[in-house]
């Protein structure tokens, strides 16, 4: 879902720009007013477990295989403006050290992976866990990651990059099998967590 | 302990890695604004006039030339099906296609080279003194450590289960994989509190920059 640079034109860049600063500033300073200083080293050593789990691909069926994004599974431990702050510096390091996804294009890449899985994850999970935790964290992981899939696409189609109809359903439909990896792999993380180390559940949500 | 460290020739000494590290990082990113907003005409006499001004720098800053084009390749699974969707579903596809792959090769061309003679830390300090938000940067610059030593470990755990399993596949594996990303977690939590402990040893307060 990482756009390279040279795949969106210069209206879609600026608009996306200005979204990803318009979330940004204000995460920026809720967690500057909020955070204690041990949460620094916290927020940075997951985003650094966040970028090793990006590595680790998963064999899917025919010989291709997926990696994960962590998002929600971040914004659901940290709260989600640190997951937003953390995925997006996933998607920054990414981009400047191992040329996956643009600089340009941060912007955009931020919004379909950042901001929209970290805060829709969060809050679509929040809907559901009282009643249905499991539930909750699948739901919440899948709809979040085929959003961003949706919206990566739209930002492709304004572009003049691919066409309507068959660029919806290529990214929609390449996004399924990853969805359900990465929501059954969220699942799976914090249950886990849940058995081994209850207390990590419990860190404050900014 | 198997990394490609992706700016390992940032340490070279050349006449481009003493350059301020903030020029470099304009002249890339007018580069690649250049390369975005370039209309196709303008583009068939730009895109070699930029292709050489890449190749230059590669020969002054002393990088290795073939393992830094083989490293533009990378971008290849994405371009190429994105290629393929646009010529041949779209009206001018072949120019479309053109452009795009243009586009899409010059810049990755410009990236490898801007990080291939900056170091990572240098850009972390150029953007703080442009007033980028400090706790982006510090996260930035924790990862930048810390991702090693993590990718360290899972490939460890990775390593060791496949030892006792042999080659599996399947719906197993996403589990497995899982329980040993949940493990990751736990382990860089334990690590984030050391890691804490030993900075406040040293004196940190929560302020002051320590990219």
């Amino acid at each position: 879902m990482h756009i390279p640079d040279g795949f969106l034109n210069l209206p879609v860049l600026l608009s996306t720009g200005a979204i990803s600063g318009a979330f940004l500033i204000p995460s920026v300073n809720k967690i500057n007013r909020e955070s204690t200083p041990d949460r620094i080293p916290l927020m940075g050593l997951s985003a650094a477990f966040v970028f090793a789990a990006q590595i680790l691909s998963f064999p899917v069926f025919g010989g291709t295989s997926a990696h994960i994004s962590g998002a929600v599974l971040i914004s659901i431990l940290l709260g989600p403006m640190s997951g937003f702050l953390i995925t997006a510096a996933a998607v920054i390091l990414q981009a400047l050290l191992f040329q996956h996804g643009g600089v340009l294009t941060l912007g955009a890449n931020i919004l379909n992976i950042a901001i929209l899985q970290s805060f829709l994850g969060y809050y679509i999970f929040r809907i559901f866990s009282r009643k249905f935790y499991s539930a909750g964290i699948i739901i919440a992981t899948f709809i979040a990651l085929i959003l961003g899939a949706t919206i990566c696409a739209f930002e492709l189609i304004l572009s003049g990059t691919i066409p309507l109809k068959e660029g919806l359903i290529a990214m929609i439909s390449s996004h399924i099998i990853t969805g359900f990896i990465e929501s059954g792999v969220t699942l799976l993380i914090i249950g886990m967590i849940k058995k081994l180390t209850p207390k990590l559940l419990e860190l404050k949500k900014i | 302990m198997k990394h490609s460290f992706w700016d390992n020739y940032s340490t070279i000494k050349s006449p481009v890695h003493k350059i301020s590290p903030g020029i470099k990082l304009i002249t890339a990113f007018l580069l690649l604004m250049i390369l975005a907003v370039l209309p196709y005409r303008y583009l068939l006499w730009g895109a070699p006039a930029i292709t050489v001004f890449l190749l230059i720098s590669t020969l002054i800053s002393k990088i290795p030339l073939i393992p830094t084009l083989r490293r533009i390749l990378i971008i290849l699974p994405i371009v190429v099906p994105v290629i393929l969707i646009n010529s041949v579903f779209m009206t001018n596809g072949g120019k479309n296609s053109l452009v795009l792959a243009i586009r899409s090769f010059l810049s990755i061309f410009t990236l490898i080279i801007l990080i291939s003679v900056t170091k990572f830390s240098d850009i972390l300090r150029t953007l703080r003194s442009w007033h980028f938000p400090k706790i982006l940067l510090m996260i930035l610059s924790f990862m930048y450590r810390y991702f090693f030593l993590l990718t360290d470990e899972l490939e460890k755990m990775v390593r060791a289960t496949k030892m006792r399993w042999g080659k599996r596949s399947g719906l197993k594996v996403i589990k497995v994989y899982g329980q040993i990303l949940g493990i990751l977690f736990i382990k860089s939590y334990i690590r984030a509190e050391r890691v804490y402990h030993a900075m406040v040893m040293r004196g940190f307060n929560g302020n002051g920059d320590i990219i």
